[in-house]
């Protein structure tokens, strides 16, 4: 199947998406919710397979498949291309659509709030416009399929539009993703005129681009683009949008879609327009990764909505991976392409693994959004004894977003700061300092993004139940979302044992943006910083090792020591352990997740200003409830996007005249428009 | 296969000296007070003791809370066979600074959640405060070993032994100033004062005993002994990469005379780690809590200039 590699299998996914989608749609006459439902996540399934199989193919056999078809219309041309750096991303977008098709069939049957019908139709067609923008290779054929991504995205981010918050976070989400393809349009555009065709192969023939075109190109492609990757301070939509979709789409959203925002930024820096030539374009990609990265995670610490947390993580990862990018601008640019290359590779390594746990995290979290009908995490807790399965894969996932060994989180986290470290031993002193500093953010980025997950597993799943944690297990998730769960939390695993063999992949699939693939210098093993070659620890030993050790520990301990273990009560100083009046009637004696995150948020106060608001009930015998919340300023609402959207309201109003409500008015500006088109075409 | 045989001796090794290693502190503390203090052995009373005890398992805990001291003793284990003990020369992929780091971040992980998992307010706090002073400390610890990394061309502790023995005095400097922050690290990772008081469990801002509050017999006994092993491999990992003198190489066939003086080589640098941390203790108070993370990014800054000392020559 691998030898008869042909762009064939990219229609047949396409196909079956849009088969599946219309038949979904369809069945909104026999309101068959649950053929829709199977049919819409089944063609999501074998879409993913079928698109798996297809990039994995062009990724190991290393051929570029391309077809350009024509169209009616002047400058369209249907065209696809499939390189390595696409097939990495379909293989990224396949085992996002796997694993949330296998999720969401169970899912969308507990949800009664969401309609399979529509939902599967908006569904697929979401799937398949994330195909096609990867393997688009004409300019406006990839705005169009840009365009149906986020359109579609947002029908499913207001799915559940009985609730006003999800109504209002896709209208956020709308209007900015809207700006973000006004400016990618004028990226394009601009390159297409400049480059006298909008077909992407003529921009890689042009020999030199005009500096001033060049950089306004990258601007305001950096900014298109960087609205929908959520780099901060263009990330505001981000919390908002994913929390509001049902889990499995938030899943593909944070997981996906997010990547092939970073997929078309690599494409514009290494690709389209030549290699970067100059040094600052990967210093500003380094310094907004490095922003991203500990502002996301900071927010995420300061966030008790489950979903919002994962949301801001996304914006954590994507910095993380844009250090990696940055990174692999400034190698290019100072000429060392072995150096891009491991960085590049790095970046696109962390860019699956986030899919994976991410994917896998907001799934974990709708299974416990479903059990417990809140997504506030204060009233979470204990929930290990309701949903075992979603705790111990939710940990899993946790362990590998923290970046701890042996799983894939690890493994990114070490060729980042592997690319970062050798850039640091290669360069000049500015440039020395500025790579010191982005290992120090990627480190405590990583350090506090572990402090994060200890509070979500901790105050989700372990300790005593609280407000909305319901005392049977009867709610179990249903197989089939364990399975998809299941399946990343597997991968999670792989990825790590296996990592040597990914990067190994990803560097000859994306080589060829550096020149000949047959000058790395690749070792297998090794611990040299990779100023020379690159070299890889051996993750797989890592892995078994560290099983070893705790088989052995646990063997050795339970054949000498005593074995009789009694439960007992925990004794807290006298304090009520179960609810009380003294704690308000709920379960306060465990912590919460603003009493474990407030530490944090005090040390780094500096970065993210908290409000705290206390309020305290009093009586002659002393204090009998005391209540404390604490919440991050948002910063850029208030100084960024406050102050234009006053300016957009004044514009508005400015040229409300135009709008009179007549309609005899409003024919008259067409006919005014449509002369003055005549005159211009004349 | 042999790399594997190496790995076991060495943590074995290492396991072996925790206690007498915490025991020593404990009677240099002892002597700084005036006290006679307990045997040096007394460590090893502890752990049989603890050993032989039946247990009480907090009724609101997990599965998490029982496999916790395990998974904590087991890759503390893992980690203490990466560091080279007598000789200098790769290590293998436990003696990877980045696997030392999250190694140590995957117990810490583990530790906070153990610490939440029991439901007490006690062990919550603990775990919140190891968090917060762990996510900076584990900056302070990649940024005092990354000088020696860069300046040794490898991220693995045995081939950094080696090129800071064969260093020149002038290449030294980052070495030196490095140390100081991975000192600090090493008081803040381990939980010592100024961090956290190790030997009281009626402190207020108690960190690390505060998540084992909830602990007994054999798990006890564990997440103790993982504690000291952690001590022990931070100061092991000081004595044989920082001050790798007097290693031997693994080059040059050693007969056991060369390695008994290696081995005499690295207690005397335990012992005066030993003396250093324990007058530290004694002369210094706890810091306030939110003092902590001051030092710490001072620390930070430390490792920094260190960096920048190696790459600026």
């Amino acid at each position: 199947m691998l030898d008869q590699l042909t762009i064939t299998q990219l229609y047949s996914v396409l196909a079956v998406l849009v088969c599946g989608g219309l038949l979904s749609l369809g069945a909104i006459a026999f309101r068959a919710r649950r053929f829709a439902n199977a049919v819409s996540h089944g063609a999501g399934l074998v879409a993913g397979v079928l698109g798996a199989v297809c990039s994995a193919g062009v990724l190991l056999s290393g051929t570029v498949l391309s077809a350009s078809n024509a169209s009616p219309f002047p400058f369209l041309a249907y065209s696809f291309r499939i390189d390595g750096l696409s097939a990495w991303f379909m293989l990224i977008i396949s085992i996002g659509a796997i694993a949330a098709s296998i999720y969401g069939y169970g899912y969308v049957l507990r949800e009664r709030a969401i309609r399979p019908e529509v939902f599967g139709f908006f569904y697929t067609v979401f799937i398949a416009s994330l195909y096609t923008v990867v393997a688009a290779d004409n300019g406006i054929f990839f705005l169009i399929a840009w365009e149906i991504m986020s359109l579609t995205s947002y029908f499913l981010i207001v799915h559940e539009h009985h609730e006003a918050t999800n109504v209002r976070a896709g209208l956020i989400y709308l209007l900015m993703t809207q700006v973000g393809t006004a400016f990618l349009t004028f990226a394009i555009l601009l390159a297409g005129w400049h480059a006298g065709s909008l077909d992407f192969a003529a921009w890689r023939d042009l020999e030199s681009w005009p500096s001033l075109v060049r950089h306004t190109v990258l601007a305001t492609a950096l900014a298109g683009l960087g609205l929908k990757a959520g780099i901060v301070p263009l990330h505001v939509w981000l919390p908002e949008a994913h929390p509001a979709a049902p889990s499995h789409v938030s899943a593909l959203l944070s997981g996906v879609m997010l990547k092939v925002a970073i997929f078309m930024i690599v494409r514009f820096f290494f690709d389209l327009l030549g290699l970067p030539a100059e040094l600052w374009w990967g210093v500003v990609i380094l310094a907004l990764g490095a922003c991203s990265a500990l502002l996301g995670v900071l927010y995420a610490l300061s966030e008790h909505d489950l979903k919002r947390l994962l949301a801001y993580h996304s914006v954590e990862n994507i910095g993380i991976i844009l250090l990696g990018v940055g990174c692999a601008a400034v190698a290019a640019g100072a000429g060392n392409d072995m150096l891009a290359l491991a960085a590049l590779a790095a970046a696109l390594f962390h860019s699956l693994n986030h899919a994976v746990f991410k994917g896998l995290l907001f799934m974990g979290a709708g299974s416990v959004v479903q059990t417990t009908h809140t997504r506030n995490m204060e009233r979470y807790g204990g929930l290990i004894r309701i949903l075992p399965a979603t705790t111990f894969l939710f940990l899993l996932g946790s362990l590998a977003i923290s970046g701890l060994p042996p799983l894939n989180g690890f493994a990114s986290e070490w060729l980042t700061f592997q690319a970062l470290l050798a850039g640091a031993a290669t360069s000049t002193l500015y440039l020395k300092a500025l790579f010191v500093a982005a290992i120090g953010f990627l480190a405590i980025t990583s350090g506090l993004a572990a402090a994060c997950f200890v509070k979500a597993v901790g105050t989700t799943f372990l300790a005593r139940p609280r407000a909305n944690v319901p005392k049977t297990s009867e709610k179990r998730e249903p197989a089939s979302m364990v399975v998809g769960m299941g399946a990343l939390a597997l991968l999670t695993v792989l990825l790590g044992i296996y990592a040597s063999r990914v990067i190994e992949t990803i560097m000859r699939g994306v080589a060829g943006f550096f020149g000949d693939e047959s000058s790395i210098v690749f070792v297998r093993e090794g611990h040299a910083i990779m100023t020379e070659r690159v070299s890889m620890i051996p993750f797989s030993e890592l892995f078994l090792v560290l099983v070893l050790f705790v088989s052995v520990a646990y063997l050795a301990v339970h054949a000498i020591a005593s074995r009789k273990e009694t439960i007992g009560r925990v004794w807290a100083c006298g304090a009520p352990m179960e609810r009380s009046a003294f704690a308000g009637g709920e379960e306060r004696a465990e912590i919460t997740s603003t009493a474990f995150a407030r530490t944090l948020m005090v040390v780094f106060r500096r970065m993210v200003p908290t409000v705290e608001r206390s309020e305290r009930t009093v009586s002659e015998h002393g204090v009998l409830r005391e209540s404390l919340e604490v919440h991050a300023v948002d910063v850029w609402r208030t100084y960024l996007y406050a102050p234009i959207e006053r300016v957009a309201a004044f514009c508005a109003r400015m040229v409300r005249f135009l709008q009179s409500g007549n309609v005899n008015l409003y024919l008259l500006y067409m006919l005014g428009t449509l002369s003055a088109l005549f005159l211009f075409a004349l | 296969m042999e790399l594997t045989l190496l790995y076991f001796v060495r943590s074995i090794i290492l396991a072996a000296c925790a206690p007498l290693f915490v025991g020593v502190i404990r009677a240099m503390k002892a002597r700084y007070q005036g006290r006679e203090g307990a045997s040096v052995f007394q460590p090893y009373l502890d752990l049989r003791k603890l050993f032989t005890k039946d247990e009480v398992l907090p009724e609101d805990a997990s599965w998490v809370f029982s496999v916790a001291p395990y998974l904590i003793f087991g890759v503390s284990l893992a980690v203490a066979g990466g560091v080279p003990l007598l000789g200098v020369g790769d290590t293998g992929v436990l003696g990877n600074l980045f696997v030392f780091v999250y190694a140590f971040a995957l117990c810490a992980f583990f530790l906070a959640l153990a610490g939440i998992d029991a439901g007490s307010s006690f062990g919550g706090f603990g775990s919140s405060r190891e968090m917060t002073f762990a996510a900076i400390a584990e900056g302070v610890l990649l940024f005092s070993l990354l000088p020696l990394a860069l300046l040794a061309g490898s991220t693995n502790f045995g081939d950094i032994a080696e090129v800071v023995r064969d260093a020149s005095y002038a290449q030294l400097l980052p070495v030196v100033v490095a140390g100081i922050a991975y000192f600090v690290a090493l008081l803040a990772e381990n939980m010592r004062i100024p961090v956290d008081n190790p030997s009281t469990h009626l402190e207020l801002t108690m960190v690390h005993e505060a998540m084992i509050l909830e602990y007994s017999g054999k798990r006890l006994a564990l997440m103790e002994w993982a504690s000291w092993l952690k001590l022990m491999v931070f100061v092991s990992v000081a004595a044989s990469v920082f001050v790798p003198w007097g290693a031997v190489d693994p080059a040059v066939p050693s007969d056991l005379v060369t390695l008994g003086i290696a081995l005499f080589v690295f207690a005397v640098k335990c012992a005066v780690i030993a003396f250093s941390i324990a007058t530290v203790e004694s002369v210094f108070a706890k810091l306030r809590i939110f003092r902590i993370p001051r030092l710490l990014f001072t620390a930070l800054l430390i490792g920094a200039v260190a960096l920048a000392l190696v790459t600026g020559s």
